[in-house]
This record gives structure tokens, C-alpha cells and sequence, in this order.
């Protein structure tokens, strides 16, 4: 099987390979990506063919490999970044507070994870809705507010609570938190000044992806790549494209933890 | 190698893989079908263009600075700048045409980030086809370092000896494929077998040059 897709690659990178069978090379490759590493050899015997020095063979499997890890996690940006916009604009009217809670908790005991990577996008994408459900919860009580910021308040549950203590500086408490629903539980929401907020307050650098939250926090735990956090900054950064960053911090007019998240890009 | 060696009579020949499933006539994929199949969302797809173009990108950014592992960044950066504006390519020119600006952009790019000028034009020749308002005070080097010049020489005979240990049949189709540049259906013609044969031959051979030269790739890096 596996020397009939390499094959048919080398045909394809002939420009001979028929449109009819494309379809079905695409499925197989996508099952099993390790096909490729055949097709490389042959291509590299292509290349020599013509007379050119090409890289050496690992070299070349070293670079394929990184840049497709670097895709995928362009696709998990990408992917969050339409979901997350999707879900705004559809809950600019209607807000699905269950949605919330359901997906922070699935995010909390990491039922999205899948240990295959094809789903990591799938995974993002919660996690964008999650994030973006936040900000909306953020944007729709934000009349209730002194400040002037797009901030979500999520209150921890009474039993995290309890065995909370407070975070220090660069420390990311974000797993051990979930969502309550506003509408039932009005008293569990708050909506501080976060421009006066500041001393004590773990407040962090409006750059340090680090800390982005959720989406970080799950994607390192399931063995992403390590440049996630620099892919997303380098994404902020060049891009221009609202991404929320998480904040922890505690409320000290009510003595609250509060998970808040604010567009860190102008 | 002449082509009259090359293309004496042979006789037809059968092949494991079955010629019947292979269409003997019909639209072949090309740059843009890969493309669209990617902003349809099969990733794969972008798979096989890295694949082919891989080579050259590398090789193109090569020419812009010395450093073998920052060329190597660069390049992936490219692809990556490519992955993200692929929904935005509508196909007004050849794929290769956009990617190679890309990654001449990019490189560039990253030069003037680090504050770099070029040190001398090296007079690398472009390709046809490649971009005809590159800019040669861009560049930096050129791959033809006498070490690779030595390595090209050496591969050179590697793969004529590769090709020569082939059997005939597999020694014609690679060379009428590679050296002269025929269609897989006039490969077919001169050959007198069908096309899914001539196809299942260049693959073959291919792989048997590659395991002929693969030392030869690896240890002289």
C-alpha cells in the first residue's frame, strides 16, 4: 500500500498523476502520514537526476516534519480564531451560558484531548469557544461595570474555592477554575475596575503568551509542540488578531478569585 | 548517456501494479488543483506541495544568507506565510511564481530585521520562470560553494552509475522522464506498454537510484 501512494506521488510530482485518483491519495496520507517520508526519498532522486546537490535525506525529513508541526499549530490558531468569531457573532443575541460550563469543564478535566494530533485543531476550537463565550459573557454585562475594559468574571465553585490559595506571580491557576452560570447565580459575578487594580494583583505582561490561559495550558499538557507559545505571540504580534489573554487575579473589593480575559491587541 | 542507447526496442512489460486501474487518459493534478483542494480544507494536499517545493525554497533562501540553520527558519517561515495566505490565492498566477516571492520576501524580510546588508552579488543565475525583478543586491551567497560543487560532481557519478546498474527497462523510462523530459504518455509511446507501466518503471527506478546514492546524501552533508 504504502509503495502504491509513493508511486503515485511520484507521478504527481511529474504532473502526471490523473485528478481521479487525488482524492483518494489525499485520504490515505492523511491516515498515514509516514508514507510521505518514501515519497521524500523519491523525490530526492528526482532531484539528483537533474543535477542538482539536494539536503540529505534526514535533513530534509527534519525540516518536513518541523514545519508540518508548525502548520498544525497554525491550524489550531487559525481554527480558534474563526470559532472564536463564529460564536461572537452568534452570541451577540443569544448567550448559551450551559455551553460555557459544559466546555470549561471538558477544558478543566481535558475531555477534548485526544492523543492523536489530527484533533488538536478540534481541540483548540473548544477551547477558542470557551474563550470567546467568556468574552461575551464579558461584553454583555460589561454596563454593569465601573470600568472601561472587556472583562469576564468567572467566579471559582465554592468547593475550589475553599481549598484555594491565592496565586504569586507567574503562577497559573487556571485548571483548578470553572464557570458558573450568571444568570442563575447573579451573586457570583462581579465586574471590578481593572484599571484600578494593581499591587498584590498577579496582573500579567500584556505579551507573556506563557500565560495565555487555557489553550496553552491544555496544548502543553498534551504534548504540543514547545513553540506554541511563540507561534501565538508571533501570531499577536504580526497578525494583529484578537486574542484574549487570561488574567487571575483576586477582586479586592470582594475578596473574589476572578478569571478575566481582555483583548491584548489594540 | 545518448538517447539512441536509450530508446532501443524493448519488450512490452508486465508490472505488479495493475495498468487497468490507471486512466490512460484524463486531467493530470496540477499546482492549482493541490491548491484548491487545500482551501477545501485537505490539508494533505499541502503536504504534497511542500514536498515538491521544499527543494527549491530551501535552496532559494540559501542564496540570501550563509547560515545553513537560519536559511532552514526562514524557509519554513515561508511556508508557513504561504499555509496562512493559501485562502487568499486565487490562482491569478502559477503557485510556485507566488511561494517563490513569499519566501524572497521573507528572506529579505528577516535581513533587514537583523539589520543586514548584502555583501556582494554573487552572480547566481536565475532561472527562467523564477523572478524576473529579483533583486541580485539582495543576495548574500551563492550555493555553489566549492565543497557543493564537489558534492554536485560526485553525485553526478553516483547517479550514473545508479543508472547504468538499472535494469533496461527502468533505464529507459527514468531517462526519457528525466533527461529528455517526455510526457509519461510519450514514454509510453517509444516503449511500446501502457502508461500505469511507465509510471510503476520511473517510480522503481527512482528508488533504486535513491538507495544507490542515499550514503552518499547523508554522510556528505
Amino acid at each position: 500500500m504504502s509503495e502504491q501512494i509513493s508511486e503515485q506521488i511520484s507521478a504527481l510530482l511529474d504532473g502526471e498523476l490523473p485528478e481521479a485518483e487525488l482524492s483518494l491519495l489525499l485520504r490515505q496520507i492523511e491516515r498515514q502520514p509516514s508514507v510521505l517520508e518514501q515519497a521524500y526519498r523519491v523525490q530526492q532522486a528526482h532531484i539528483c537526476s537533474l543535477g542538482e546537490a539536494p539536503l540529505g535525506l534526514t535533513e530534509t525529513l527534519s525540516f518536513s516534519t518541523r514545519l508540518h508541526a508548525a502548520i498544525r499549530e497554525q491550524d489550531v490558531v487559525q481554527d480558534s480564531k474563526s470559532v472564536a468569531l463564529a460564536s461572537f457573532n452568534q452570541q451577540q443575541n443569544k448567550t448559551d451560558h450551559s455551553q460555557l460550563a459544559l466546555a470549561n469543564t471538558q477544558i478543566r478535566t481535558g475531555q477534548t484531548a485526544s492523543n492523536d494530533s489530527r484533533w488538536r485543531p478540534l481541540l483548540g476550537a473548544g477551547i477558542a469557544a470557551a474563550v470567546a463565550l467568556v468574552a461575551v459573557n464579558a461584553w454583555q454585562y460589561q454596563d454593569q461595570s465601573p470600568g472601561d475594559l472587556d472583562v469576564g468574571v468567572l467566579e471559582a465553585d465554592n468547593k475550589e474555592l475553599s481549598n484555594f490559595q491565592p496565586p504569586t506571580q507567574n503562577q497559573t491557576v487556571a485548571s483548578s477554575l470553572s464557570a458558573s452560570n450568571p444568570k442563575t447565580d447573579n451573586s457570583s459575578y462581579t465586574v471590578p475596575n481593572f484599571e484600578n487594580l494593581n499591587t498584590d494583583l498577579p496582573v500579567l505582561p500584556a505579551n507573556d503568551f506563557r500565560q495565555v490561559g487555557y489553550s496553552d495550558y491544555l496544548l502543553q499538557n498534551n504534548v504540543a509542540p514547545q513553540s506554541t507559545s511563540k507561534q501565538l505571540s508571533r501570531f499577536a504580534q504580526e497578525q494583529r488578531e484578537i486574542i484574549y489573554q487570561e488574567q487571575i487575579y483576586i477582586d479586592p473589593r470582594s475578596g473574589q478569585i476572578v478569571l478575566s480575559y481582555r483583548s491584548i491587541v489594540e | 548517456m545518448s538517447i539512441t542507447a536509450l530508446t532501443k526496442p524493448v519488450k512490452p512489460h508486465t508490472d505488479s501494479t495493475s495498468v487497468e486501474q490507471v486512466p490512460q487518459k484524463s486531467a493530470k493534478v496540477t499546482d492549482l488543483e493541490l491548491v484548491r483542494r487545500v482551501q477545501a480544507g485537505e490539508k494533505a494536499a499541502f503536504d504534497i506541495l511542500v514536498l515538491k517545493y521544499q527543494h527549491k525554497i530551501i535552496k532559494l533562501v540559501m542564496r540570501f544568507m550563509s547560515d545553513h540553520s537560519e536559511s532552514q527558519d526562514v524557509a519554513q517561515d515561508a511556508f508557513v506565510k504561504a499555509y496562512k495566505a493559501l485562502p487568499n490565492f486565487r490562482g491569478d498566477s502559477a503557485f510556485y511564481t507566488w511561494l517563490y516571492r513569499i519566501a524572497v520576501n521573507t528572506a529579505k524580510n528577516y535581513l533587514v530585521s537583523r539589520g543586514r546588508r548584502p555583501r556582494n552579488y554573487s552572480g547566481v543565475k536565475l532561472r527562467s520562470g523564477e523572478d524576473d525583478d529579483f533583486d541580485p543586491s539582495m543576495l548574500l551567497t551563492s550555493t555553489d560553494t566549492p565543497d557543493r560543487l564537489a558534492m554536485t560532481a560526485q553525485l553526478k557519478e553516483g547517479i550514473h552509475e545508479a543508472i547504468s546498474a538499472l535494469p533496461e527497462d527502468l533505464r529507459v523510462a527514468v531517462s526519457l522522464r528525466e533527461y529528455e523530459g517526455m510526457s509519461y504518455e510519450d514514454i509510453a509511446h517509444i516503449m511500446d506498454c501502457p502508461i500505469g507501466t511507465v509510471r510503476s518503471r520511473i517510480f522503481r527506478a527512482r528508488e533504486s537510484i535513491e538507495k544507490h546514492i542515499h550514503d552518499l546524501l547523508e554522510y556528505s552533508q
